[in-house]
């Protein structure tokens, strides 16, 4: 048998057509992120389909108990309809689907590509490392959207759909900026934050552990230190910044009514500006330390070694 | 024409004391370039600067553009075929190869076509809607030869593309390596410290060393045939040893190879006539007699060593 190999040619040409300028790698990045997530059932489709079942729980319960309001508050002096509560719970619950996805997709990804030499791959081409970080925030934005800005609009306009003839409607309309607002924040700090995290160890399980025990365990103790001490603490943490955030732009005056030892407690404890300030800052810092994290990476490629 | 790479005074310093990069001058040009070198001798410095991944002093041209200010658009004109795995899991070869097009700048149609295209150059073809994550080493680095090539690159950086492979995917790689700046016109730079695999592929080579180049020109220069016109190799039907005896009585100075194999140093002034007259006079059987050229290897030893000494012999 000849050991040559075999030579095949298609009738080779040399490209002269025009190159997409670097500036649009992000996209290029962003799609593969999303094909990415779509191969296996465990990285989005199980936070997916969670997601559409609770919205889905949420929006016949909204739909049900359209005009029962909340009898126990009701004793405090303060009104809560239903569906006010149910958006927001629905939140809360809606948080801990972008957590899963926080966990099988994003707080692996750098460490798991320079673990590989996948960065090798995307640098000696004409990827720059702020291209490959947008490209896969904008996935992770994507992915993350569906769960933190779609289901809570699609509650939203359904509450606002449902309102009583004697609601306000200019209040119920402003609900449905005010939700993209929110989750526009929210889902900007969910895909970042692990991002960053990721690139922070070239150990995957270092990044992976790194996110989890900021976002359980120093998110409780902020949280805590935000109802003891001073609300604007709470709201370092992501999911305490949500729903905290919710509560006050959806209006939602919950208090809970004072036991014999002592007063009325509102569970809105962490301020409006706090909420939107945390989200904010932690998502364009988490994309800066990406970015930081990834030019080093770039400088130290194996490259010819 | 414009050269391939062109480099004055090319500086890389990490801190005060280590310099990976000193001073390197020249112009790198050719159809397979041999980038050689010992182990820190500053290949990969050099690499990570041509392909503007790293910041330098002195300055660089790579197909006329600066790595300094052009970093991007080179490496959209150049290709990189990594030593180690750099592939992407989860994608199979088509899908890995049209990203790498698209990641290059390709439109979306053209990397389609052009990784098909690609694949099928390095024989891949009927495996290419495999995950590459299953591939064996062989495969694997074809598919690597073929991300890089996908985009229509003009130099093509070759690390190590034989590493890891039998003997028989590494001579199907050497074909496809030699095969590239017919088919696809590019030029290649191949780094490897595999030297046979330089003498049957370079015309070329940069031997580099302690930071700097130290040798480039082709490799007949390299070896210096001119030197070594008396010295032939000779090849008996059979005892070569008795060859010997009979030549060094002739005045020759010889050394057994094997059983079938004499290196031959002619006296001055000899020509190869004198082994055939000396043969038929004992009754061997010549069956080959070729000019004895250094190897690559040796030449690259020398030419290293060549470096140590005169550093020794300094003050």
């Amino acid at each position: 048998m000849s050991l040559k190999a075999e030579i095949h040619d298609l009738g080779y040409k040399r490209y002269e057509g025009t190159r997409n300028p670097a500036s649009r790698r992000w996209r290029v990045i962003m799609r593969y992120q999303l094909a990415f997530a779509w191969q296996t059932w465990w990285r989005y489709k199980l936070a997916l389909a969670l997601t559409v079942i609770a919205t889905f729980v949420f929006g016949v319960l909204i739909y049900v108990l359209r005009s029962k309001t909340i009898t126990e508050f009701d004793k405090a002096g303060v009104t809560v309809r239903f569906v006010d509560l149910m958006v927001f719970t629905a939140i809360g619950v809606l948080v801990k689907f972008a957590f899963i996805v926080t966990m099988t997709m994003t707080a692996m990804t750098i460490a798991n590509d320079e673990r590989t030499g996948a960065l090798t791959f995307y640098f000696v081409r004409s990827t720059r490392p702020i291209d490959y970080v947008l490209g896969r925030f904008a996935g992770l934005f994507l992915l993350n959207g569906v769960i933190l800005i779609v289901a809570p609009l699609l509650l939203v306009l359904m509450r606002v759909g449902l309102a009583d003839t004697g609601e306000d409607p200019v209040t119920n309309a402003l609900m449905i900026p005010k939700i993209i607002l929110l989750g526009t924040l929210s889902t900007a700090a969910f895909s970042s934050v692990p991002l960053a995290f990721s690139a922070m160890s070239k150990n995957q399980w270092t990044g992976f552990a790194m996110w989890a025990g900021w976002y359980i365990m120093g998110g409780q103790i902020m949280a805590l230190l935000g109802m003891m001490v001073a609300g604007s603490f709470g709201a370092v943490d992501l999911a305490v910044a949500t729903s905290q955030g919710a509560l006050k732009l959806l209006d939602i005056a919950i208090v809970i009514p004072g036991q014999k030892s002592g007063g009325d407690v509102a569970v809105s404890f962490v301020p409006l500006a706090a909420s939107l300030i945390s989200l904010a800052v932690q998502a364009a810092a988490g994309l800066a330390v990406a970015t930081f994290k990834l030019q080093r990476a770039q400088r130290g490629l194996a490259v010819g070694q | 024409m414009t050269a391939l790479i062109e480099l004055d005074r090319l500086t890389k310093r990490y801190g005060e004391s280590i310099w990976a990069l000193r001073e390197v001058s020249g112009t790198i040009d050719g159809r397979i370039i041999g980038l050689l070198g010992p182990n820190g001798a500053g290949k990969s410095t050099l690499l990570k600067c041509l392909l503007g991944l790293i910041a330098y002093d002195g300055s660089a041209r790579v197909l006329g553009l600066s790595p300094a200010t052009d970093g991007v658009a080179i490496r959209d004109r150049v290709g990189y075929m990594p030593e180690q795995e750099a592939l992407l899991g989860g994608l199979t070869a088509v899908e890995l190869c049209t990203y790498a097009g698209e990641l290059s700048g390709l439109p979306k149609t053209e990397a389609v076509q052009r990784a098909h295209a690609a694949l099928y150059y390095a024989g891949i073809e009927d495996k290419r809607y495999q995950r590459v994550d299953g591939y064996s080493t062989g495969l694997k680095q074809r598919v690597k030869l073929a991300q890089a090539l996908v985009h229509d690159p003009e130099i093509l950086f070759l690390d190590e593309p034989t590493n890891g492979l039998d003997p028989r995917a590494r001579e199907e790689m050497i074909e496809l390596i030699l095969e590239l700046p017919k088919k696809r016109g590019c030029a290649i730079v191949l780094s490897t410290h595999l030297l046979p695999d330089v003498e049957k592929v370079c015309d070329r080579v940069v031997i580099m060393h302690q930071g700097q180049i130290r040798f480039v020109g082709g490799l007949d220069e390299l070896r210096g045939r001119e030197a070594h016109a008396n010295e032939l190799l000779v090849e008996v039907k059979d005892n070569a040893a008795g060859l010997a005896t009979a030549l060094t009585e002739a005045g020759a100075t010889c050394k057994v190879v094997s059983p079938f194999e004499a290196n031959v140093d002619l006296p001055a002034g000899a020509s190869n006539e004198l082994v055939f007259r000396t043969a038929r006079a004992k009754g061997f059987q010549v069956r080959q007699m070729t000019l004895r050229r250094e190897t690559v290897e040796a030449a690259f030893l020398r030419v290293v060593a060549a470096v140590e000494n005169s550093q020794g012999a300094k003050p």
